[in-house]
């Protein structure tokens, strides 16, 4: 696969919640049809690292450092303006519609593509093939689903936007090994498709199986930026975060 | 990451006063500046009194506004009590305003009860009054609990038309007189208040308010407490209202209009919902601001118009209220402070004894047999049976694991045991007796104690705080007897605190007791889902996904912390998909699949089980 130019190029951000220093002035590039996942030990910042790209608003919150992305800086800009250049983010935290139906959450997803329509009702088609079980309660409100299954749905919710840019929290958080297993295969296939995706997980090993390259943070610093396999064979990575 | 976090206060998780607690268990984090800045307030408030009273002694009207804004306090603090901390708004208790006036000032001399004690009919009356119809809505939620109330309101100004006969003379002519009794007031208000939120039954409240589903298995009866607060707040307000009668010298159903509840909750929510100070604040500047000669004049005819935009800017600009962005400036400084690596270090977590920081098992039964039994349970929700005809036993001192795919049923299990739902059918025995028909409350006080899937935190709580609300149902204080906080009741605060210590020290959180539950990770905040389920001393611990969000080496430990829970007693359901943690701890495994139970038994033959494979396991994870 060919790599096109950074995408996204981070530099020396610094973040700081009240008094606690969340990054310490971490810099790292994703380039285009890239998968880069970022691992490392929980509270070291990585949910952080992407809630500050994506521009998610939090209280208390003091950034510094450049955020560019398609050659635009970001570091200022609100959520809603970032993910119209093409940024969708899935978070942590199951945080679907409770009182709408399965399928009208999966739709908000889409309501930035409201002119593409045969477009979206293909992409609701793909989302079903993916994950049977939201196909059989599209008509349940989003509140009746079980953890994972909700867990589903945020993801799905994420790939409905078709963007350009995929930042993924955290997506096998709840999910029984065998969903584990293809939630890791769809994001191999949105990579294959293109899609350039950022992934925080804390099951390192599945992560850097799908990853072209590989970050480790820790307590707010960054190191690494080289090759997935390179990273896992790394000692101290796998002392850490492989269990070998 | 390090704490080195000041962070703002929880509402009303005020340090413990010196005395009340040893200095062993004095949680750190505390305001920079030590115990000295925390009586600031009040003896600002006391100077301010005795100023005002002073420089103002010859003025009638500003006496006369200043012994408004005195009682008004009182009653916003009442409000406070019901919608700060319990987190419920009324919009009828200008009512109890005219209750008490009524009881207090026209009832008792009636009755011939001395004119200065017309106060505490006026408490209990208003009480007894607010628990009347606390009772009538308090199952109901939201926007219904708000309106039931905000009829009230309505309704008692007609019953004082119709009574309204001689007036009582109050027994304070002097209007300076009136100002200091009123001032007095306010701060016994205040000291109960501040009492309060430092008590198992503030606790309860603010869980309530936080999250009513933990609360409730963390064995607090919602219902009951929430009623309680309601008749508690009740009486605050009726206490103002016979301040009120005595500087009217009339009791005027006028004032019991929907506008002036309204008034109050603005007070309130201005000052700072679920502060101590916030709604003294917000009265003392309604009162004190409409008392300028320039603002009376100007908006004689719009009061209540004024009122609705100041309560709407401040609830855009500082929707935590005046008090709550005050703190949010102290938080600020203290990041300054941060940058220029000048903050002191947090104290360090205080020592308890080593029998504390192990969990226990509260009742003794017989060593072995079955906790738990579950005979045919079933439960639909709409046309799914998310549970069909599953039976389990769990077997006393063991681990066992529930697993299956998602959505199979595993965490309405959980529910269902622990009352959150009523099943459709089956029963559930713990310890060989059935406890159908008990509420979640009294589910816990059994012995069964859960952690929450998508977290169930009391976020505006400190971290100490909710392990101390977690042990509600170990320790008996009545609300009376925390309002004064008399001995016994701060031998069970001591009591409660060093324990919810000790379980941090036992979960690896003590470093971070004064922060905010809300601020932890993840994985921090499901470790004091761990700790907060422990304090209740239960017999069977019900952990819902505990390890989920957690990597391999905090997997690890906490593999080991559930060994040291199951060695001290407590039996142990495990919902997991992490398949090491499963296999390595349990001694027994059951699967669930569209809520029907497909296998069962230990953990190796079900790795090779033909049909969990297929559903669950996978091929990759059943072989490696």
């Amino acid at each position: 696969m060919s790599r096109g130019e950074s995408l996204l190029s981070v530099r020396d951000l610094r973040v700081f919640y009240g008094a606690a220093r969340a990054l310490d002035g971490i810099s790292f590039d994703v380039a285009e049809g890239e998968v880069v996942a970022i691992i490392g030990p929980n509270g070291a910042g990585k949910s952080t690292t992407l809630k500050t790209v994506s521009g998610v608003p939090e209280l208390l919150k003091t950034t510094s450092g450049h955020v560019t992305f398609a050659g635009e800086r970001i570091e200022r800009r609100p959520a809603h303006r970032i993910a119209r250049m093409g940024m969708a983010h899935v978070p942590e935290g199951r945080r679907v519609f409770p009182d709408s139906t399965v399928e009208e959450n999966l739709l908000l997803g889409a309501h930035r593509r409201r002119r593409q329509r045969a477009a979206v009702a293909a992409d609701l088609e793909r989302v079903y093939e993916r994950f049977g079980v939201l196909r059989e309660r599209r008509s349940q409100p989003a509140g009746y689903l079980s953890g994972g299954e909700q867990q589903m749905l945020v993801l799905g919710r994420g790939l409905m936007a078709s963007p350009r840019f995929l930042l993924l929290d955290e997506p096998s958080l709840g999910l029984a090994p065998l969903l584990v297993s293809q939630v890791f295969e769809i994001i191999a296939g949105l990579a294959a498709e293109g899609t350039t995706i950022l992934l925080v997980e804390q099951l390192a090993h599945q992560a850097l199986r799908v990853a072209d390259r590989a970050y480790v943070l820790e307590a707010g610093v960054m190191s690494g930026g080289d090759a997935a396999a390179a990273v896992a064979a790394d000692p101290h990575v796998r002392a850490a975060y492989l269990g070998a | 990451m390090a704490s080195v976090e000041v962070e703002g206060q929880a509402p009303g998780a005020l340090p413990p006063e010196p005395g009340a607690a040893g200095p062993a268990v004095a949680p750190p984090g505390r305001l920079p500046g030590g115990d000295l800045v925390r009586f600031l307030p009040i003896v600002a408030l006391v100077l301010f009194v005795l100023a005002f009273g002073h420089a103002e002694s010859d003025s009638r009207k500003w006496i006369d506004i200043g012994t408004e804004a005195m009682y008004l306090a009182v009653a916003a603090v009442g409000v406070n009590v019901l919608l700060g901390y319990t987190g419920l708004l009324s919009l009828g208790h200008a009512a109890f305003f005219v209750a008490g006036g009524y009881a207090g000032a026209i009832l008792s001399p009636a009755l011939g009860i001395p004119p200065w004690a017309g106060f505490l009919f006026a408490f209990f009356g208003s009480a007894v009054l607010g628990a009347v119809l606390a009772l009538m809505c308090c199952h109901l939620r939201g926007f219904y609990l708000t309106v039931v109330p905000f009829g009230f309101g309505a309704l008692i100004p007609a019953i004082v038309v119709v009574a309204r006969n001689q007036l009582g003379h109050g027994p304070f002519s002097l209007q300076l007189g009136l100002f200091y009794v009123s001032a007095l007031f306010l701060l016994i208000s205040l000291y109960l208040c501040w009492n309060l939120v430092r008590s198992r039954w503030g606790r309860a409240y603010m869980a309530i308010r936080e999250s009513e589903v933990a609360a409730r298995a963390s064995g607090v009866n919602a219902y009951w407490y929430k009623v309680s607060a309601f008749a508690l707040s009740a009486g605050f307000v009726g206490v103002a209202g016979w301040l009120g009668a005595q500087r009217f010298v009339l009791v005027s159903s006028q004032v019991a209009t929907p506008d002036q509840s309204f008034r109050y909750v603005i007070m309130v929510v201005v000052g700072g919902m679920g502060t101590i100070a916030g709604p003294v604040l917000g009265a003392f500047g309604f009162s004190f601001g409409f008392g300028i000669t320039w603002v009376q004049n100007t908006f004689r005819d719009y009061q209540g118009l004024l009122y609705g935009v100041l309560g709407l800017i401040a609830i855009s600009a500082a929707p935590e209220g005046a008090v709550g962005n005050f703190r949010r400036y102290l938080r600020a400084w203290s990041r300054h402070r941060a940058r220029q690596e000048r903050l002191p270090r947090p104290a360090a977590p205080p020592d308890v004894p080593a029998d504390l920081r192990r969990p226990a098992v509260r009742t003794t039964s017989a060593g072995n047999g079955t906790v738990l039994q579950v005979r045919g349970l079933t439960k639909r929700f709409g046309g799914v049976a998310a549970l069909s005809a599953v039976d389990l036993a769990v077997e006393r001192g063991t681990v066992h694991a529930l697993i299956g795919p998602n959505g199979s049923g595993k965490t309405t299990f959980i529910d269902v045991v622990t009352g959150i739902y009523e099943p459709d059918t089956g029963r559930v025995e713990l310890d060989g007796a059935s406890i159908e028909g008990l509420t979640a409350a009294g589910r816990n006080r059994r012995g069964l104690a859960r952690t929450f899937q998508n977290l169930q935190l009391w976020r505006r709580m400190t971290v100490l705080e909710n392990v101390m609300a977690g042990a509600h149902s170990t320790a008996r204080v009545g609300l009376l007897r925390s309002l004064v906080r008399t001995p016994a009741s701060r031998r069970v605060e001591r009591r409660l605190q060093e324990r919810a210590w000790g379980l941090l020290h036992f979960v690896g959180l003590a470093g971070r007791g004064g922060d905010l539950a809300g601020t932890l990770t993840f994985a921090d905040q499901r470790r004091l889902e761990i700790a907060r389920a422990l304090a209740s001393d239960p017999e069977l611990l019900l952990l819902d996904e505990p390890a989920a969000g957690m990597q391999l080496s905090e997997i690890h430990a906490l593999a080991d912390l559930m060994r040291e829970v199951r060695d001290a007693g407590v039996t142990v359901l495990l919902i997991e998909h992490h398949m090491d943690l499963v296999m390595g701890l349990s001694d027994v495994v059951s699967v669930l699949d569209y809520g029907e139970k497909i296998a069962e038994g230990p953990p190796e033959a079900v790795r090779a089980d033909a049909r969990v494979v297929a559903a669950y396991l996978g091929e990759e994870t059943a072989a490696s």
